[in-house]
């Protein structure tokens, strides 16, 4: 099947980009929402889990399905900025420097283990993320469009790793944590084909360009006072909690409404429901809330979600 | 949020006023009509009347927005904070109360409620275990103290009460730390129920007539895994389960623990968490009787309760 | 412990300083040493902790509370109320001065409210009204304070102002809504109280008693209650003068006066051998008649509400009495020519009724030397100097064969026109009687009936002071003539030569007295209008309340405009405050309502989306369920949809 045509049906999509990416990695459904949510929002995403549970692959599916180009990064702690972004380098036919693209230079870029990198470099990825555009030698080039980079930490550490400092994590739209999968989904990815055979199997939904125009359409979904005075409510109440050291900002919250708006656009609505904050405050807030003594926000995020009234 | 019940009492000092209002009724019935008297007991009756109409109105409206509330030990106070909301109208001293499992107990005072605010306050000690804080009572007197109004209202919070932490004897802390699957062998100890036959020391069983097992030394970052055997007398599971705290609070900084019991497995770790969660699951833990299956323990870990003071 | 209420509680326990002031019974010497103990609360509660402090405190209310009481036993139960409201105000002082951790302000509030209501006995209305609506002021918030201050809030600037902010309306509800009360809830000014109903409580009460005590200024009091009604009988043909009615209507006579008290002709039995007037006999039929020196030329159908005078009011002219409904009450003759109700009047309810015949009663024999003497007896060394130097002096202005009658009516005049006329309590009522003889303050009645009749007594003119009520109120279209009980009233009878009483009355008119006549300036004029305002205000009675209903139910036809005019502002009104109020959207009350018949309770952080997969698992019939589905359905759409 070849990409739509414009004002496709966003509803369709997600059917067709959940099936994807739970026939190749086998996700479950609970983690699939909130990444499709962010890239259709035009936000990046952080996947953090162990090796070996498919991250690169879920990457690469994302990008089949969107008939985009995909690169990887492997990130060590000797990866220099240049390895990133690209470098000029010197052209003896044509007696100039060229620019040679890095592998940040495509619509999706699997950052892998960002957490292993030194701060230099991360922020260099980080400024690129934020701009979409990088900058080499007084000289600024865009990066592709759509652009998402997903990227993955280690939870466990290793030596040699450098701590993801607060302002990076906010970078990420999305953060979602994958484990082993469940023991069906697993004796699943047993039996059946190999992986490879199964990414070669899928079809794209969509072209890059539809997902820019769909990144367009979430900003026209509507979010009413009634939502977003819901929205201001838990924000606030995250800052109030007693073991919250740090609440969620306004970036934060802004960056949560846009991920609900994403939410609502892939239910065929144009409106955000009380419903699409809910289910995405654990994936937008929770690494944006820092609680005194470590340790996850997500626990809290979620009972206060629970705890917080739903204004009718 | 919805709110169940309203109800209005007099107060003390309504009482009194009450009484003071049938004397000048009575007073006023028994003398001869007198204008300026009929004033005064209109007067008296209009500031009751409005009293209550005021204090009713004090309430209605009110909204329970959050409660936040940290886990606690039993025998200890907690902070609590529960955020309000009332539109239109300023409040004023509103008190709130809840019934606990320790009895009804005041909560927090907001002395003054514009839109929305945050009550500090504290939660009396409670008995070990999880309640669930469904419904809360607002209660006031203004405006003028005659009457108090009383509202209950719909809030979300869970009340985690883990066992206060015990002591544990500093040489029963060095054993805990000791065994665990790394490569280089510990030393030898009597078999217990769930080790494996592969530990088993073949030589040293045969040597002493009794099951023998191998203990290895544990890896740096391997998690101290702590046996909790369900199966004990109330007080022995209520020192097991305090000596289990102690554990789980020092494991925020330093080793990583995993608890383990018949009731299942939880992980404390000082970069992922987990703390919340293991102190939930050591507020529920409930005994088994002596005939229940042993726990699922791993080849190697501690028992609890450690011995303490020699006495078991 | 709550400084911010600390000012509020010495407002109103200055504002009960100024009630027990108001009422006129303590003297401002016993007051004098609360104000500035009231004033310096603030800091002297301060010394609370110290065991001394308090020791003194409760050591000085307790040696006051013995002084008064042996006051009150040794001085007469009279002084029971000045000692019993100076006791309240130093008790006030007292917790103000106490207030703490030990000390609680409940019984500030109920002091403070039982000093109003003990003073509204004896206040003058407008002095006790003004300072209420300033109680009413300090009393609201006061108790807000407290109600917030006892839960143990600090109450900070915010919290204060948020708070006098929050007791401005309600402060205007409670006093526009007493106000409301106090007008417009249905009188009854006849009605009696039970004690006086029930038990012999009666006599220190409004109206004529026993004895007539012109030191007790408090007595007289504003009541509205009817206590005479009397409508002329159409005169018989060929009685070529239209009928007038006699304005003095008689209840008691006093004879003796001992510098304080006058007390009644009948006093101990003392009539029957001191007969002044003519005597009454009894007839058939019930009815009493007395020799006349002409036939009856008037008569007057009487309603007499007054029953506790236990006295018939009749005119000094009256020679037959027949009754039509006495109430089963007896006459009793007197010898000042009006008889008894016999027996007291809390057996029997109701007025009583009777029809009085006037004539020019025949006049008495020449009395004896004792009678004259009695007639003329003055209070040995209790009647103040100047009453002798302006007997003489009036005297020395008449020749010197001028009769009784003469001598008493330039007495008379000369003290309509010299002294001036005021109600007990009201600013410059005499202090006492020497003080309005000699013309520096105002007196009522019974000082000007007195200076009257000790005057006429100097220059040995017998005279009596009689007891009474002035009949001159004009009622059903001036058919009628009522008295109510503030018009009781004192004068003096005068036996002339030839044996016949005479009406002297020396109090000025009193219409002329309270009226714009006396106004200085616009001050005068606009009091007079406030005073008539508040008359207005009190006496709202059942009739007037009609007249008001009446008028408004005429006002559509009358002024259609103006009606128009308020239905078109009302309406104006109710839609800004609906507007301004915004009331919650119809689907969030529809989709509750649904919930609630669903018989659900929407937890905290439910949405209306997830309160509907929880009520698909319940089992629910299927109609409510689709109400709810269809209810949540179409508030979605208004609230968060477009």
């Amino acid at each position: 099947m070849t990409a739509t045509k414009r004002n496709l049906d966003a509803h369709a999509v997600r059917d067709r980009l959940v099936h994807n990416l739970t026939h190749v990695v086998k996700l479950p459904d609970g983690v699939i929402e909130p990444l499709l949510c962010g890239l259709v929002t035009g936000g990046h995403l952080l996947v953090e889990g162990i090796p070996g549970i498919g991250k690169t692959l879920l990457a690469r599916t994302l990008a089949a399905s969107i008939a985009g180009s995909f690169r990887r990064v492997q990130f060590t702690n000797d990866l220099m900025p240049a390895d990133v972004i690209g470098a000029s380098v010197w052209r003896q036919d044509t007696s100039q420097f060229a620019f040679v693209p890095g592998p940040l230079f495509a619509n999706l870029v699997l950052a892998d283990e960002i957490n292993r990198t030194s701060p230099r470099t991360l922020s260099c990825l980080l400024e690129a993320m934020e701009n979409g555009r990088v900058s080499v030698d007084g000289q600024t080039y865009e990066l592709a469009r759509p652009f998402t980079v997903l990227a993955t930490r280690n939870p466990i550490e290793f030596h040699g790793t450098f701590p993801v400092p607060e302002a990076a994590l906010d970078r990420f739209l999305i953060r979602v944590e994958l484990d082993y999968p469940a023991p069906d989904l697993e004796l699943a990815l047993y039996t059946g084909d190999d992986a490879e055979a199964r990414l070669a199997a899928i079809e794209p939904v969509m072209h890059p360009d539809d997902l820019l125009d769909l990144q367009q359409r979430v900003r026209t979904v509507e979010v009413k006072q009634p939502v977003a005075e819901y929205a201001l409510h838990l924000v606030q109440a995250t800052r109030e909690h007693p073991e919250v050291q740090l609440g969620a900002s306004p970036r934060a919250a802004l960056a949560w409404l846009q991920a609900a708006r994403a939410r609502a656009l892939l239910d065929g609505r144009d409106y955000v429901l009380p419903d699409d904050l809910k289910a995405l405050a654990g994936f937008t807030l929770a690494h944006r809330v820092f609680l005194h003594h470590g340790g996850s926000a997500e626990q809290l995020v979620r009972e206060l979600t629970l705890a917080t009234p739903v204004p009718l | 949020m919805a709110g169940t019940r309203l109800t209005l009492r007099p107060s003390a000092l309504g009482t009194k006023g009450l009484l003071l209002f049938a004397a000048l009724a009575l007073t006023f019935l028994a003398t001869n009509y007198d204008n300026l008297f009929f004033l005064l007991l209109a007067f008296s009756a209009v500031l009751g009347v409005l009293d209550a109409f005021g204090a009713l109105r004090n309430l209605a409206g009110i909204e329970v927005r959050a409660i936040t509330v940290a886990p606690a030990p039993t025998g200890s106070e907690r902070p609590v904070s529960i955020t309000l909301a009332a539109r239109r109208r300023t409040r004023f001293a509103l008190e709130i109360a809840a019934s606990l499992a320790g009895g009804p107990a005041e909560l927090a005072r907001l002395d003054l409620l514009q839109g929305g605010a945050t009550a500090a306050g504290s939660v009396p000690p409670q008995p070990r275990g999880v309640q669930v804080l469904e419904r809360l009572q607002v209660r006031s007197r203004f405006p003028f103290g005659f009457f108090v109004a009383q509202r209950t209202l719909a809030g979300q919070a869970e009340l985690v009460t883990y066992p206060a932490p015990a002591a544990i004897a500093h040489d029963a802390r060095g054993a805990a730390g000791v065994t665990g699957y790394g490569s280089t062998p510990a030393g030898l100890r009597p078999f217990r129920d769930g080790d494996a036959s592969a530990d088993v020391h073949w030589k040293a069983t045969a040597r002493r007539g009794s099951v023998v097992v191998k203990e290895r030394e544990r890896d740096h970052d391997e998690a101290v895994e702590i046996v909790l055997d369900l199966r004990l007398r109330p007080e022995a599971l209520e020192l097991a389960l305090a000596q289990a705290t102690t554990l789980a609070l020092a494991a925020r900084h330093g080793t990583p623990l995993v608890l383990h019991s018949q009731a299942g497995r939880v992980r404390v770790d000082p970069h992922r968490g987990g703390l919340r969660a293991a102190l939930r699951w050591l507020a529920t833990a409930t005994g088994l009787p002596p005939d229940a299956p042993p726990p699922p323990a791993p080849r190697s870990g501690c028992r609890l309760p450690l011995d303490h003071g020699g006495s078991r | 412990m709550n400084d911010r209420l600390h000012p509020f509680l010495l407002l109103l326990t200055l504002l009960d300083l100024g009630f027990v002031h108001a009422t006129g019974s303590v003297t401002a010497t016993a007051l004098l040493p609360m104000w500035p103990l009231a004033l310096v609360s603030p800091w002297l509660r301060r010394l609370q902790r110290h065991r001394w402090y308090r020791a003194t405190w409760n050591t000085t209310v307790l040696v006051v509370f013995a002084l008064l009481v042996h006051h009150a036993l040794t001085a007469g139960l009279l002084h029971m109320l000045e000692d019993g409201l100076v006791l309240a105000v130093l008790c006030q002082v007292h917790l103000l001065n106490n207030i703490g951790e030990r000390q609680r302000p409940d019984l500030t509030f109920f002091n403070s409210f039982l000093i109003a209501f003990v003073a509204v006995f004896f206040a003058p209305d407008a002095w006790w009204s003004l300072l209420f609506a300033a109680h009413t002021v300090v009393f609201v918030p006061a108790l807000q304070v407290y109600a917030l201050t006892r839960g143990g809030a600090a109450v900070d600037r915010t919290l204060a102002r948020s708070l006098l902010r929050d007791s401005l309306p309600r402060i205007a509800a409670v006093g526009v809504l007493t106000a409301l009360v106090f007008v417009f809830w249905p009188r009854d000014f006849d009605r009696r109280g039970l004690l006086e109903a029930r038990l012999m409580f009666g006599r220190a009460g409004t109206g004529i008693a026993e004895r007539i005590d012109i030191t007790d200024n408090q007595r007289s009091r504003q009541d509205d209650a009817i206590a005479l009604r009397v409508t002329p009988i159409a005169a018989r043909s060929g009685s070529e003068q239209p009928a007038t009615t006699p304005t003095h209507w008689r209840a008691a006579a006093f004879v003796r006066f001992d510098g304080r008290q006058w007390h009644a002709q009948d006093e101990g039995s003392f009539g029957s051998r001191f007969l002044t007037d003519p005597r009454w006999r009894s007839g058939p039929g019930g009815r009493w008649h007395r020799p006349a020196q002409t036939a009856p030329h008037t008569r007057l159908e009487v309603l007499q509400f007054d029953r506790r005078s236990e006295r018939l009011l009749l005119p000094l002219a009256a020679v037959a009495v027949d009754p039509l409904d006495l109430r089963r009450c007896m006459l009793e003759p007197q010898s000042f020519g009006g008889f008894a109700t016999l027996p007291p009047a809390e057996t029997t309810r109701g007025p009583l009724h009777y029809v009085v015949a006037l004539a020019p009663p025949r006049t008495t024999h020449a009395l004896g030397p004792l009678a004259q003497r009695r007639l003329t007896e003055l209070p040995r060394g209790r009647v103040p100097r100047v009453a002798f130097d302006l007997a003489r002096r009036l005297r020395a202005e008449l020749p010197n064969q001028a009769g009784r009658l003469a001598i008493a009516a330039t007495f008379a005049t000369w003290l309509q026109e010299h002294r001036r006329y005021q109600l007990p309590g009201e600013a410059g009522f005499a202090d006492d009687f020497g003080e309005f003889l000699l013309g520096t303050s105002a007196g009522h009645c019974e000082y000007f009936a007195t200076a009257l009749a000790l005057l006429l007594r100097i220059e040995d003119v017998p005279c009596r002071l009689v007891g009474g009520y002035l009949l001159h109120e004009g009622a059903d279209g001036d058919r009628a003539l009522v008295a109510r009980e503030r018009d009781a009233h004192a004068w003096v009878e005068v036996l002339a030569e030839d044996g016949s009483w005479h009406t002297v009355d020396p109090t000025p008119p009193r219409r002329s007295s309270d009226g714009a006549g006396d106004a200085i300036g616009w001050f005068g004029g606009l009091a007079a209008a406030l005073q008539t305002l508040w008359h207005d205000v009190t006496g709202f009675d059942a009739a007037t309340r009609r007249r008001l209903a009446n008028y408004l139910l005429e006002l559509p036809t009358h002024h259609p405009f103006l009606v128009l005019l308020l239905a078109l502002a009302a309406i104006a009104a109710a839609v800004v405050i609906r507007r301004r109020r915004q009331r919650r959207s119809p689907e969030v009350d529809a989709f509750e309502r649904a919930v609630r018949r669903a018989g659900l309770t929407r937890a905290a952080g439910e949405t209306p989306r997830e309160l509907l997969a929880r009520a698909a698992t319940l089992d629910l019939d299927e109609p409510v369920l689709t109400r709810l589905r269809r209810s949540a359905a179409e508030h979605e759409r208004q609230r968060y949809g477009r």
